[in-house]
């Protein structure tokens, strides 16, 4: 007979264990969230709070409409609260959301804008904000210009996946697209990636 | 190991760290800088963007109240299928079955099984427009023209076409009785789809316009002696597509 120690799956560690974590994490709160548990929605603030921070901020590269979007955001959830399944995954329904929150903040600014450009307008060059409480480091800025290279349904793919260690499969979910789509832009995300990747190392040779 | 095959298992979603401990993915690197450089860069990633946590703590606390999850699919479908026929056979009731004893055998078969099929369609469509983040099993646009495209050719199949006196009439009744019905189904179905949170209101309005409608074209083919193709195409289809329309410019609107 196997002992507990041999039966117990090791723990994960990296990016797969901390994804695992926070996974575990989200499901834990969002049930308390919707009894209305007040140190639950603290608590799922600053768990679920720099996921959205992260994609708004790969997405925009603009942390000044970072803390517009989250806001924003965090309004949708609350209201969308009783729409979560109990049980199920929370990152698609969350990034859905998140996703939603972005698209309709593009279209008022284009409304009020009243310019024609496509959603890629909405994305400025990463900004080098020193405000506190954003960590805008370097890193973070030259791993955003190259996302901005992409084309926005890209981007967005790319984004989840990378930023966000999320599966195809919970892309899939968040974007309404199916599996073979997300792979897809992500396989051409990855080869445009190349390109602006050469293209900057040759911008930096002639600096 | 090539380049496009690390293209590929990336976008396959596997992690760049775990392909990187690979010895034929760490060997191709070795060999190819333009992998490396791609590898290098998925491998940094953008750290922490923190905002601030007490504004959104706020909102999250604002008004928190218990709130009961989205019922269970079963539940959901249940509902549907009962405000269709509920308002299907109020109709019926209230205008009368004229049309059911003029409909042959095949016709009724074939109409029925084409209602029930979109209705199929139609309703896990609105389930998932219900949650964020549900899975698409039918694209809600795909169900909808399939409805209003499906409608007329069905209608110039099965009956015969020809035009009779009262066309005008006769249609502005089935018309009225028809959007009536749609609305009262629309309506209704517009109250269990508060519950969830759709995304999309123009989309789900259109979902929502479309179920009434199917409820009133069931209706109208039993209460409507008239069963010649161009007045069904017509008149029931106008009362199919006007709900659709109506329920996409109040749901884009709303939205």
């Amino acid at each position: 007979m196997a002992s507990p120690e041999q039966d117990a799956v090791p723990p994960r560690t990296g990016a797969a264990g901390a994804r695992e974590a926070l996974d575990a994490e989200l499901l834990r709160l969002m049930p308390r969230y919707q009894d209305a548990d007040r140190a639950a929605a603290d608590a799922l603030v600053l768990t679920a709070g720099p996921v959205l921070a992260r994609y708004f901020y790969s997405l925009t590269g603009d942390t000044r409409l970072v803390e517009d979007l989250v806001q924003e955001c965090w309004l949708r959830i609350h209201r969308a609260r009783q729409s979560y399944r109990r049980g199920e995954p929370v990152l698609p329904w969350l990034m859905a959301i998140a996703r939603h929150t972005r698209v309709d903040q593009y279209r008022r600014w284009k409304r009020s804008s009243g310019r024609e450009t496509g959603i890629d307008g909405l994305v400025r060059q990463p900004s080098s904000d020193p405000r506190p409480g954003i960590e805008n480091s370097l890193q973070a800025r030259e791993v955003v210009a190259v996302l901005h290279r992409l084309p926005d349904s890209q981007r967005e793919v790319l984004t989840m996946m990378k930023t966000n260690d999320m599966s195809v499969e919970e892309v899939a979910l968040a974007t309404g697209v199916s599996q073979a789509a997300v792979k897809q832009k992500a396989f051409r995300a990855y080869q445009a990636i190349r390109k602006a990747l050469g293209v900057s190392r040759r911008e930096e040779n002639e600096r | 190991m090539t380049c496009e095959d690390l293209d590929r298992r990336l976008s396959e979603g596997a992690r760049a760290a775990d392909l990187a401990a690979e010895p034929a993915v760490a060997t191709h690197l070795a060999r190819c800088p333009e992998c490396a450089r791609l590898m290098a860069w998925l491998l940094r990633g953008i750290g922490d963007v923190r905002v601030d946590s007490a504004r959104a703590s706020e909102i999250a606390r604002t008004g928190l109240k218990p709130v009961r999850s989205l019922p269970p699919a079963r539940t959901l479908i249940m509902s549907l299928a009962a405000i269709v026929a509920g308002v299907a056979g109020l109709h019926v009731v209230t205008m009368g079955a004229d049309g059911w004893p003029l409909l042959s055998g095949s016709q009724a078969i074939v109409f029925a099984a084409f209602l029930a099929v979109t209705l199929a369609l139609l309703a896990p469509a609105w389930l998932s427009s219900l949650r964020p983040g549900a899975r698409q099993r039918v694209h809600p646009v795909a169900a909808v023209l399939l409805l209003a495209a499906g409608f007329p050719a069905l209608a110039a199949l099965l009956f015969p076409v020809r035009l009779a006196e009262g066309l005008a009439a006769e249609g502005v009744r089935c018309v009225a009785g028809g959007a009536m019905a749609a609305a009262m189904a629309s309506g209704l179905l517009f109250l269990v789809t508060r519950r969830g949170y759709p995304l999309d209101w123009g989309r789900t309005g259109a979902l929502l316009g479309a179920i009434g409608g199917l409820a009133a074209v069931a209706a109208l083919q039993v209460s409507c002696p008239r069963h010649e193709a161009v007045h069904l195409a017509l008149w029931h289809g106008l009362a199919l597509i006007l709900p659709v329309l109506a329920g996409f410019l109040a749901g884009r609107r709303a939205g």
